[in-house]
């Protein structure tokens, strides 16, 4: 049965349904939970989820393991949610953030799996509208529905960009399916070009990046946890598999070129901004923009050792990244200031949130061996053997750069003296917990890489 | 109207609502010109649609349409909770994530 491919997304719309009816029935902490568990059940059905093409979307095993990629993400932050909203007094709008959160979901899970510029353009939408009104959940928070504004107002032009660019690319090949079939040449460098702004702002690619720090520093942080890592990982392996199915056979290698000037500017303006950064949000928010332009590079290799490759450093990413979000949750939720004043010494306040946020900036700075370390040298070798020494050279002292802001948090967690007067409260221990269990993912798999680094290239077909 | 002429109108709304989202302070007119600009869009989709006979540029259209609406009703729904907890309606006075 064709339909049976698309397993996980049918159990995601069916606990979205659950979900719906469960916050109805006024409980809305009951409709996280339920939202939790659906998405953990849709995680573990992509073990038995076959090969398959039904209508404009089809699966293989690269798209199921970018799926679990954002399975993982959203099952990660919806675990995280309860007690965050519950400190923060949102408790009411449980339900709403669970369905906002799965509808997101469910457009990053069709995107993976489109073969076909209409269904792209809805998936991708899909994906992004229900995270602005996401972004404005807590509905006392003057900077919140600020933040929300900015990102509704850069989405929804970048959102113009990308219909114009799809737009194009239907008008490439006369068929709105992907196909590699070129009928008017003249619209493809246009309609690429296009593709790529609009991608550009959903994965905070430069010089579309600068409504990331806002949103990270005013949204609620279990959201950002999700949000810097599943739209980003939609966007940049969706655009792998249009230049391997549509760009590189019709012929524009050019587009290469493109990707890795790109990536080389994305990672030299993400890790420069990082370095002033006082604001624990806002850092790891421009620590993205510079992983983003790592993963670019990959991508500029244009191979399916670099789409393989990709698919591993969004797995580690969303180990590390959403780790590091989470803890500052914890942080948040201890009742301190999530910044490096307000970090400071909170190896005495909770030593297992302390260390665990040493392995998340270890893993996201490249140390060896943790495996962040694997991931970066995996994107860099696959851009290496495309022959981008460039970017490979840049990539390397960038990383050096990036230890100065990843290691001054770790300096003034673990070493500084505590400066805040006021009394913390306890760190929270289901959150705590979460990010523990991150953080062996983390070092462990830094001790066995291949563990994941196979499956990555064996799904990409490398 | 010609092809060409239609295109050059599309062109024109396409530019007029990106120096508006650039220029214009009030969060109205900022979604004014995001509508102008998706109308763009939708207008060269149209015109390409009817020029190369190509059906799926403006079934692509008819997307679009919609999804501009729900991204406006989210959009309106913000600027609501905004204007409620700042009593501001002006983009530059906004300024509590500056930096």
């Amino acid at each position: 049965m064709q339909t049976a491919s698309l397993l996980p997304v049918w159990l995601v719309l069916a606990t979205l349904g659950l979900t719906f009816l469960v916050d109805l029935s006024g409980r809305p902490r009951t409709a996280l939970r339920v939202a939790a568990l659906g998405g953990l059940v849709a995680l573990l059905s992509l073990i038995w989820t076959p090969d398959g093409a039904f209508l404009g979307l089809s699966v293989d095993a690269y798209v199921r393991f970018a799926q679990a990629v954002l399975l993982g993400a959203a099952v990660l932050a919806l675990l995280a949610s309860p007690p965050y909203m519950r400190h923060f007094r949102m408790e009411r709008l449980a339900g709403d953030y669970a369905l906002l959160l799965l509808f997101t979901l469910l457009g990053g899970m069709l995107l993976m799996s489109v073969r076909d510029w209409l269904a792209l353009f809805v998936a991708f939408e899909l994906l992004s509208i229900p995270l602005y009104a996401a972004a404005a959940l807590n509905k006392r928070s003057p900077e919140g529905a600020e933040g929300a504004l900015k990102f509704f107002l850069f989405g929804s032009v970048s959102s113009a960009f990308l219909l114009l660019g799809v737009g194009m690319m239907t008008l490439v090949s006369g068929s709105t399916a992907f196909s590699s079939v070129v009928v008017r040449e003249a619209f493809l460098p246009a309609g690429l070009a296009l593709l790529l702004v609009g991608f550009g702002f959903k994965v905070a690619m430069f010089p579309f990046y600068f409504w990331a720090p806002d949103v990270y520093e005013s949204a609620p942080t279990p959201l950002v946890a999700f949000l810097s890592v599943a739209p980003k990982a939609a966007g940049i392996l969706i655009l792998f598999r249009i230049l391997q199915e549509v760009v590189l056979p019709a012929g524009l290698s050019s587009a290469l070129a493109w990707v890795a000037f790109a990536s080389a500017l994305t990672m030299v303006v993400g890790n420069l901004l990082a370095l002033p950064q006082t604001h624990l949000k806002r850092l790891l928010a421009y620590s993205g923009v510079a992983h983003i332009g790592y993963v670019l590079a990959a991508l500029a290799a244009g191979t399916a050792e670099g789409a393989g490759m990709s698919l591993f450093y969004f797995t580690v990413y969303l180990f590390s990244n959403m780790g590091a979000f989470l803890g500052v949750a914890a942080v948040e939720m201890m009742g301190l200031s999530p910044t490096l004043e307000g970090v400071a010494g909170l190896y005495r306040r909770s030593p297992a949130l302390a260390m665990s946020f040493l392995a998340f900036l270890l893993s996201l700075g490249g140390i060896p061996f943790v495996l962040g370390f694997w991931s970066k040298l995996f994107v860099f070798f696959a851009a290496a053997q495309a022959g981008l020494w460039v970017l490979v050279f840049l990539g390397a002292l960038l990383a050096v750069v990036a230890l100065f802001y990843y290691l001054n948090v770790a300096r003034w967690m673990l070493i500084v003296e505590e400066m805040q007067e006021e009394p913390a409260g306890p760190p929270p221990a289901a959150v705590v917990a979460l990010v523990v269990m991150a953080a062996f993912v983390v070092v462990v798999g830094g001790l066995v890489p291949q563990v994941l680094v196979q499956p990555a290239l064996l799904a990409a077909g490398g | 109207m010609s092809f060409r002429a239609l295109l050059f109108l599309s062109a024109w709304m396409f530019a007029t609502g990106i120096f508006g989202v650039l220029s214009r302070r009030h969060v109205v007119a900022l979604l004014l010109s995001i509508e102008l600009l998706f109308n763009g869009v939708n207008l060269a989709l149209l015109t390409f649609a009817w020029a190369y006979g190509a059906l799926s540029a403006a079934s692509l259209a008819f997307l679009g349409i919609a999804v501009t609406v729900a991204e406006v009703a989210v959009g309106l729904a913000i600027f609501l909770l905004v204007v409620r907890l700042t009593g501001k309606a002006a983009a530059d006075e906004l300024k509590q994530l500056a930096g």
